[in-house]
């Protein structure tokens, strides 16, 4: 700190302030913009090169360009094409459940009761937990034989035999389930923030013309909402995508790699006992390609509502 | 003052005001199901950690009975005995606490230095270095996880504390940069005008007048930053594969228990790693809110 200030201290004074602001902003920004730069772009980068290579790491002696042979190899592969449809369905079915739990509880804390609080810090819990360790902890709930799932239902008389994460149907409702558990409270808080922010007065008005609940949530509450709403959408989305920790952690991607997506195939690929950096490279570049598109596809609707409205 | 600028509207719900269309306090009836509903949203959210709690303290004729059992009985020590001294749940939650620590305060001092000259300086550009920034923060981690990988490998770093304190210091740092400068932005420039105008100079005024009005701000974001990398799972679990190196997330996933089924000692491990959480939602959880929506609201 000392010396930063020494240094600035001395190259101050000689031109103006203007000047002399800059070049100090110059040096606070540069370490954070170094780091941004060797840490996150750089990567990125030398996975895009990567993908175009032929690069096991085991075989260091052997890495040569190859051209688009990564990704020939790529979209002959059943098992990318599984983990490829997984990763949409994961998503489009995550977030449409996040999205609608998550929009009730935000309906239902925005009210003014006794113990919100309560409820409110309850909400932040599966949000603030980490993620694999829920995933963890759920597997042991969906224990066939002594989780808590199956148990309960034996306690109340109802079938209770039920493999769920044994076939790849409930092994994917078993992991929608927890997906839902763990971010609505997210989707909720945003949601919230944007409920607050929209005038009173409004709904007073609406009152005075006789408009009831129903009429009044879309014609009032929905529109507001609107900017909060796509917000929480593409921020799901782009994470749902991405999601690695969670299915690790609750199927490893099992039975049979039926909730095998994207990520999880990326890292099968790369660190698993192929070791395939060109090839898991190629597909991490599909992984972008896939986010790319949904970013495109909701700025465009959003663009859409926006120049309806 | 400042806090109620930089608090997204969720403060504003504090002050009694007419609630949400499609749900307004009516008859008693629609007041009782409202409840329910909040009961049945609060357990919700709660009952996978109130199982792992309880089967903590199970011993494993209880964990391992069937019909299932809800409460230990007797309770036991047990399983938290094992988990810290036969199972090597004190070490990881020592790599997580130094990793994490370091993390976070690395990323708060970068944070804060740029924060700063982006909230307080002119210069050209700065719209440029904002965007720049931001689109860090788009990048998906597993995307960059083999060159990482390759990286930390060439420089001998593979199992060592940096492998996980060099990216989690800058993949929290555009958020934390967002989260400053948006707070810095909003103190007055007085203040430390009146510091220069002493003698003080721009980085000494910085250091003895923001830094210190601005605390709020800085644990706003440290929480943040600290909640995500004791978290963080995907870079742990590959740039640290001696097992003596693992962080707590790591470690419960990918422990292999003498039994069957440990779940005794994972519930023992799990409700441990969770303690700090559980501290930081009940003493910030106002914070913790203003900084998970901070970002997607504005």
């Amino acid at each position: 700190m000392a010396v930063v200030e020494a240094v600035v201290g001395a190259r101050r004074r000689p031109r103006g302030p203007e000047a002399s602001e800059a070049r100090l902003a110059f040096w606070l920004i540069l370490p954070a913009v170094l780091g941004l730069v060797a840490v996150s772009a750089y990567p990125v980068i030398q996975t895009i090169l990567w993908s175009f290579q032929h690069y096991i790491l085991t075989d260091p002696q052997n890495v040569y360009f190859s051209g688009l042979r990564n990704f020939q190899r790529l979209v002959n592969r059943e098992a990318f094409w599984t983990a490829f449809k997984f990763s949409i369905l994961y998503t489009v079915l995550a977030v449409a459940g996040q999205f609608v739990v998550g929009f009730v509880l935000a309906l239902t804390a925005h009210r003014e009761f006794r113990g919100r609080g309560l409820v409110r810090a309850a909400m932040l819990f599966p949000w603030t937990m980490p993620t694999v360790i829920t995933a963890v902890t759920w597997r042991f709930m969906y224990n066939d034989q002594l989780g808590f799932f199956n148990g309960s239902l034996q306690h109340l008389g109802l079938p209770h035999q039920i493999i769920w994460l044994g076939t790849p149907t409930l092994a994917t409702i078993a992991l929608l389930i927890l997906a839902v558990w763990k971010v609505n409270s997210f989707v909720a808080l945003v949601l919230l923030a944007g409920l607050q922010s929209i005038p009173k007065d409004v709904y007073e008005a609406a009152d005075v013309d006789g408009a009831g609940p129903v009429r009044q949530f879309f014609s009032i509450t929905l529109p507001f909402l609107r900017a909060a709403i796509m917000v929480v959408l593409v921020l799901r989305t782009v994470e749902s995508l991405q999601a690695f920790d969670i299915i690790y952690g609750l199927t490893g991607g099992g039975p049979s790699n039926a909730t095998q997506n994207l990520p999880l195939y990326i890292y099968q690929q790369g660190f698993g006992e192929a070791l395939n950096f060109g090839f898991g490279s190629a597909v991490a570049v599909m992984l972008f390609i896939v986010i790319f598109v949904f970013a495109i596809a909701y700025t465009r609707l959003l663009y859409r509502e926006e120049s309806y409205a | 003052m400042r806090e109620e600028t930089l608090r997204p509207p969720l403060a504003a719900g504090r002050v009694r005001g007419r609630t949400a269309a499609g749900l307004r306090p009516g008859r008693v009836g629609g007041r009782t199901a409202f409840y329910l509903m909040a009961i049945v949203f609060a357990v919700f959210s709660l009952f996978p950690m109130a199982w792992i709690l309880l089967s903590s303290f199970m011993p494993l004729a209880d964990l391992t009975a069937q019909p299932l059992v809800y409460l230990p009985h007797p309770p036991t020590l047990d399983n938290y005995r094992f988990a810290l001294q036969q199972a090597p749940f004190a070490r990881y939650y020592l790599n997580s606490t130094v990793c994490s620590l370091s993390a976070t305060f690395a990323c708060l001092v970068l944070a804060g230095l740029a924060g700063y000259a982006i909230a307080r300086l002119r210069f050209r550009g700065k719209q440029y270095v904002l965007v720049g920034i931001l689109m860090a923060s788009f990048f998906p981690p597993i995307t960059q996880l083999i060159p990482l990988y390759n990286v930390m490998n060439k420089f001998a770093l593979l199992n060592t504390y940096w492998a996980l304190i060099i990216p989690y210091t800058f993949h929290t740092l555009p958020m934390a940069i967002w989260l400053l400068s948006a707070y810095l932005r909003d103190i007055p420039r007085d203040l430390e005008e009146a510091a220069m105008v002493d003698g003080t100079s721009r980085l000494g005024a910085f250091w003895r007048v923001i830094v210190p009005i601005s605390a709020p701000g800085f644990i706003t974001a440290g929480i943040i930053v600290f909640v995500y990398d004791w978290n963080e799972f995907l870079f742990a679990l590959t740039f640290e594969p001696n097992a003596a190196m693992r962080t707590i997330p790591v470690g419960i996933a990918l422990y292999q228990g003498q039994f069957t089924y440990p779940w005794g000692t994972i519930s023992a491990a799990t409700a441990l790693a969770v303690v700090p959480l559980v501290l930081i939602i009940l003493i910030f959880q106002r914070r913790l809110i203003t900084g998970l929506t901070a970002g997607a609201v504005k």
